[in-house]
């Protein structure tokens, strides 16, 4: 039974709420089109204000619609957090010609796999990716931002130079060779090779026990709130410029704890809010270096 | 187990989420796009990816690099008219598909794209000394960059 205790937030915080924010601030850092853009934030905002509309099926379902016309127009080889977007309106839109007693377990099942599906797909890329558990891709993240962009330079100071000739040994060209060229992360941190290894097969590891967990029991247990939270952390630190997938993901964990464990739902919330205003504000990590 | 609405979402996410991944493994879509499944699993196709226009004339071949757009036709946005304009976002457009999703259909829309742009370039005094480019003269190249231990490598895709 809920509390009626006033700190008591998650009481008053409904999904619905939480899913227009989401959307707002994961739309509020992608390519979208200015008019998509001004009709999805009237939509939200329209929902925030009214909040009776966005208990509606109606109104879930125009958004999966809007949602869907953004993929299609934006083209969906390019989008990937769109898809989420679209996943959640969808799922809203199905639950509400559910039984009206049946709507918020419905909504919570619905979730676990939603989250389940996305994070088997992350797990599984990941063990088909020899760059993730090797660890380089983590550290070129982690330690020194993209050393990637400097490929960029090369290519711009290069330019009149590129001919035929020369593109063809640019596949010879060694790294330390291109101007303002910054050296991978592994060699400048041979030390943290075996951690970030271990790290990357430790997120992976982390991520397989969740999914099968939250197939296997929903999210309901003690075991399976701890590794979706150890999952969090790890993701917090592993990828930590995706604040707009955090913010998602960290959202989801709120709906499907709400009414299971109010002190797991908190700490949710506060991910997701934090993770939020985050990415309203397009925050990117200060590198290390 | 018995069909309820609400498995509509998540099935429609699992049939996105297995075709980005055969997709990903059977062919160049980068695993950052098309569902985003398998982000920083790859070094990101902005970054790693770059997409030139190959033009041979009298033997010789220059590379125009379309993604990230060369910053001299940057620049020469600013000159064009609406209409010139279009067709040069028109082909940084493709240029950027093409980066995610390396394939036969952008590569045809690139090269007859091409066929317009190059003369609106070379009419702005961008690439002045510009012969008009023929399809048989023009080829699109996609190049990855691959993290190795010591070193990167430069694959064409």
């Amino acid at each position: 039974m809920k509390s009626k205790n006033l700190l008591n937030i998650t009481a008053y915080v409904r999904n619905e709420d939480l899913v227009l924010i989401l959307i707002l601030a994961v739309l509020s850092t992608h390519e979208v089109t200015y008019y998509r853009f001004l009709l999805m934030a009237f939509i939200i905002f329209s929902g925030i204000l009214v909040r009776s509309l966005s208990t509606t099926k109606w109104y879930w379902m125009l958004c999966s619609i809007i949602l869907l016309f953004e993929l299609i127009f934006q083209n969906v080889i390019k989008a990937n957090h769109s898809f989420l977007l679209f996943f959640l309106c969808l799922g809203f839109a199905t639950t509400k010609w559910q039984p009206e007693h049946e709507q918020e377990s419905a909504q919570k099942k619905c979730m676990v796999l939603i989250m389940g599906v996305v994070l088997l797909f992350a797990t599984v890329h990941k063990l088909f990716s020899s760059y993730y558990l090797s660890g380089y891709l983590l550290m070129d993240y982690l330690l020194k931002g993209s050393s990637l962009e400097s490929l960029g330079s090369y290519f711009d100071s290069n330019w009149a130079n590129l001919t035929q000739k020369n593109m063809e040994s640019f596949h010879l060209v060694k790294a330390s060779q291109i101007d303002g060229y910054r050296q991978p992360a592994y060699l400048l941190f041979p030390h943290m090779e075996a951690w970030l290894n271990a790290l990357a097969w430790l997120s992976v590891l982390v991520e397989g026990a969740l999914v099968f967990l939250l197939f296997r029991k929903g999210a309901y247990s003690v075991v399976a709130k701890g590794f979706l939270l150890l999952a969090m952390i790890l993701g917090i630190y592993v990828l930590r410029d995706e604040t707009a997938f955090m913010a998602i993901m960290s959202g989801l964990g709120f709906m499907i704890m709400k009414d299971e464990s109010v002190s797991f739902a908190h700490i949710f919330l506060l991910l997701s809010v934090l993770f939020c205003t985050l990415t309203l504000c397009d925050w990117r990590p200060p590198l290390l270096q | 187990m018995k069909f309820r609405p609400y498995m509509i979402a998540p099935l429609l996410c699992l049939l996105v989420a297995t075709s980005q991944f055969i997709l990903c493994k059977t062919s160049p879509l980068s695993p950052w796009k098309g569902g985003g499944y398998g982000m920083y699993t790859q070094p990101p196709p902005i970054s790693a990816r770059t997409v030139w226009l190959k033009l041979s004339q009298h033997g010789k071949a220059t590379f125009y690099r379309i993604q990230p757009l060369d910053s001299r036709i940057e620049k020469a946005l600013a000159q064009l008219s609406d209409t010139e304009r279009h067709i040069l976002e028109e082909f940084s457009r493709y240029g950027r598909r093409m980066s995610i999703f390396p394939n036969q259909y952008y590569r045809k829309k690139l090269t007859s794209i091409s066929l317009d742009v190059l003369p609106i370039l070379r009419n702005h005094d961008v690439f002045a000394y510009l012969e008009k480019p023929q399809t048989q003269n023009l080829a699109v190249k996609v190049f990855e960059i691959r993290l190795k231990k010591e070193n990167w490598i430069i694959n064409e895709i």
